[in-house]
């Protein structure tokens, strides 16, 4: 990890444990002029649990950052805007040579509008992606109980994609544990053709399984679609997309593994002008490889799905077990952005 | 507790509940009844789990770890008792029943009996984590170690070392409690409290691992390691001598790669039929 003079770190407050967890790590080294913790918790969790939960987490990164002498600030969003995240992205990746971004606690649309603005920063700007891996997800034994969706939301992950050509549309669909999630989300938008993309985190294969048995009638339903027409069996004649397929990666080999993917799925969707759908309910790091993946190979077709819930369960996650850290450099090389 | 002062303290507690309408079970058995997982049943059943910490006793520790996410209610009968406690079971507030307090305690039970329960959930074991549990002084464990770190690294698990002298909070028993593989060094030291209170949680809570379906989770399993050549009396609660092997081992540093052989093979087995 590099630590420049003049570096700053922007992350998210929430209810979870792991909220300062990147923050308590990082930042005795790193040497950061500035942090600042997106607070989205009002209109994602209200209660005052949830709420409680959130003040002790700025309490501690307030009191880390007192000790270090590093200014921790506030900054008041809305949950489910993109580009709330992107402007504060791209307002503190002006004002500072490296920027860290902590996606564990962002919501998806914060993950995607982060993504996107990484993207699309000149050449010369520099950022690194980090992620606290919890040791859990709540209470993963126990039958889902859903707390209902409020909304669906179609975004672009670049300026002005265009939506044409729909019909031919290739989707990228990373399964998480909350199955009806994906349910709603292909309700709204189903592409014919894609791939599964599935995550083999070597100490939690049991998450793993969990994620394919929740998700199974979901993507058995997937498997057997076809891309209708001609343009359907052009497809199949040159590429591996006539349909929906299963690919995993290792999360060892997360980003060369998601880069690739996505690569192939871009030169399908280029081929036909078609618009490439994201649908990121996995892993959190996984999101934000993928959607800057797209956005900076393909932003003028490139789209997430995301339906909102009505909120979140206290126990989302448990601790923190690990952090994982990339350079931009690096992620930008193997997406063969640069 | 077999002291003469908390068996006393029982009765007088067991009466005064009675008079508030709460039904007070013990460990106290009817002759001829398998005792162990009569009194492991009562604590199951239990709303509010009352330990009397005094001593302390290894037997009571291992129940306490048994006791799991129930509502906990610790006693100490004085300040001198509540003294010779590991700090870890200090942070929560012990109340003491001496000095004719059994109503004051009475009362307070009855009351949390009522309200919300007080205790933090446990966190969810997970597989592929082995909790290597011991003393400062407990070096003829070391090559044991060594050998069992190497194992994990060969596998791909996950081996954390955790000094009982460490564990100053609940919190910091976290990480431990998460382990779907427990090796407790035994051998006289403060940190057999430990063990004991860990061996307790892996027989109330047996998996590792998330969802309900089929192979998605792996059986826990805590082996209590002695020196090699050592008899288990005195060093091993009853409780703990006499629960199945394939959930507790007691074992030595020469036999425990094999012993631990069984649960390897079961990660190894999670592994191979989640990522064919």
């Amino acid at each position: 990890m590099s630590s420049p003079a003049k570096s700053a770190f922007i992350g998210a407050l929430s209810f979870e444990p792991r909220a300062s967890y990147a923050f308590e790590r990082l930042a005795p080294e790193a040497g950061y002029s500035r942090a600042v913790f997106l607070d989205y918790g009002s209109t994602a969790t209200p209660g005052d649990a949830a709420t409680s939960r959130r003040e002790e987490a700025w309490s501690r990164v307030s009191a880390i950052g007192r000790g270090l002498g590093v200014p921790v600030e506030r900054r008041r969003v809305h949950a489910y805007a993109m580009g709330d995240a992107q402007r504060e992205l791209a307002h503190q990746s002006a004002a500072h040579e490296v920027v860290t971004v902590d996606v564990s606690c962002m919501t998806r649309p914060h993950v995607l509008g982060a993504a996107s603005t990484c993207a699309k920063a000149p050449s010369g700007a520099s950022w690194e992606l980090t992620y606290s891996r919890p040791w859990s997800y709540g209470e993963l034994d126990k039958p889902s109980a859903s707390l209902g969706w409020r909304d669906s939301l179609l975004l672009s992950l670049a300026e002005d994609p265009s939506f044409s050509n729909e019909g031919v549309a290739v989707g990228i669909f990373l399964p998480g544990n909350e199955s009806d999630r994906a349910t709603v989300a292909f309700d709204t938008i189903e592409p014919a053709s894609g791939v599964i993309v599935g995550v083999r985190q070597a100490t939690r294969p049991d998450i793993y399984r969990l994620t394919a048995a929740r998700n199974e009638v979901q993507t058995r339903h997937l498997r057997n679609l076809r891309v209708p027409g001609p343009l359907g069996r052009e497809m199949v004649e040159h590429y591996p997309y006539g349909g929906w397929v299963s690919e995993d990666v290792d999360a060892q080999d997360l980003i060369a593994g998601l880069a690739s993917i996505t690569r192939q799925v871009v030169v399908t969707a280029k081929r036909f002008e078609a618009p490439v759908i994201l649908f990121p309910f996995g892993p959190k790091v996984a999101v934000f490889v993928t959607a800057y993946a797209l956005a900076a190979t393909y932003p003028e077709g490139s789209w997430a799905v995301y339906p909102v819930p009505h909120t979140h369960p206290l126990d989302y996650s448990e601790g923190a077990r690990s952090l994982t850290s990339a350079a931009g450099t690096q992620i930008a090389e193997l997406v063969g952005d640069r | 507790m077999n002291d003469p002062g908390s068996r006393r303290f029982r009765d007088e507690l067991e009466d005064k509940l009675g008079d508030l309408n709460v039904v007070l079970t013990t460990g106290q058995v009817e002759p001829g009844v398998d005792w162990a997982p009569t009194v492991r049943n009562r604590i199951k059943a239990a709303k509010i789990f009352v330990a009397d910490l005094s001593g302390p006793s290894k037997e009571v520790l291992f129940e306490l770890g048994f006791a799991g996410n129930k509502d906990l209610f610790p006693l100490v009968e004085s300040n001198g008792h509540r003294e010779q406690l590991p700090r870890w079971v200090t942070s929560k507030q012990c109340e003491t029943f001496g000095d004719g307090r059994v109503a004051q305690v009475a009362e307070a039970i009855a009351r949390r009996l009522t309200a919300k329960p007080g205790s933090a959930a446990r966190p969810t074991p997970v597989p592929g984590l082995l909790a290597w549990v011991t003393g400062r002084d407990a070096s003829w464990a070391d090559e044991a170690r060594n050998k069992t770190r190497l194992m994990c690294q060969e596998i791909g698990m996950e081996f954390a070392e955790h000094f009982e002298n460490d564990l100053e909070s609940p919190e910091d028993l976290q990480n431990v409690l998460r382990a779907s593989i427990m090796v407790g060094v035994i051998d006289g030291g403060r940190q057999d409290y430990c063990v004991h209170f860990l061996l307790g949680d892996i027989v109330a809570r047996t998996r590792a691992g998330a969802g309900t379906g089929r192979k998605q989770s792996v059986a826990r399993r805590g082996y209590a390691l002695l020196p090699n050549g050592t008899d288990p009396e005195g060093l091993l609660a009853d409780s703990v001598r006499r629960i199945s092997r394939r959930v507790v081992m007691q074992t030595t540093p020469e036999r425990l790669r094999t012993d631990l052989g069984g649960a390897f093979d079961s990660y190894r087995n999670l592994l191979k039929d989640s990522y064919p």
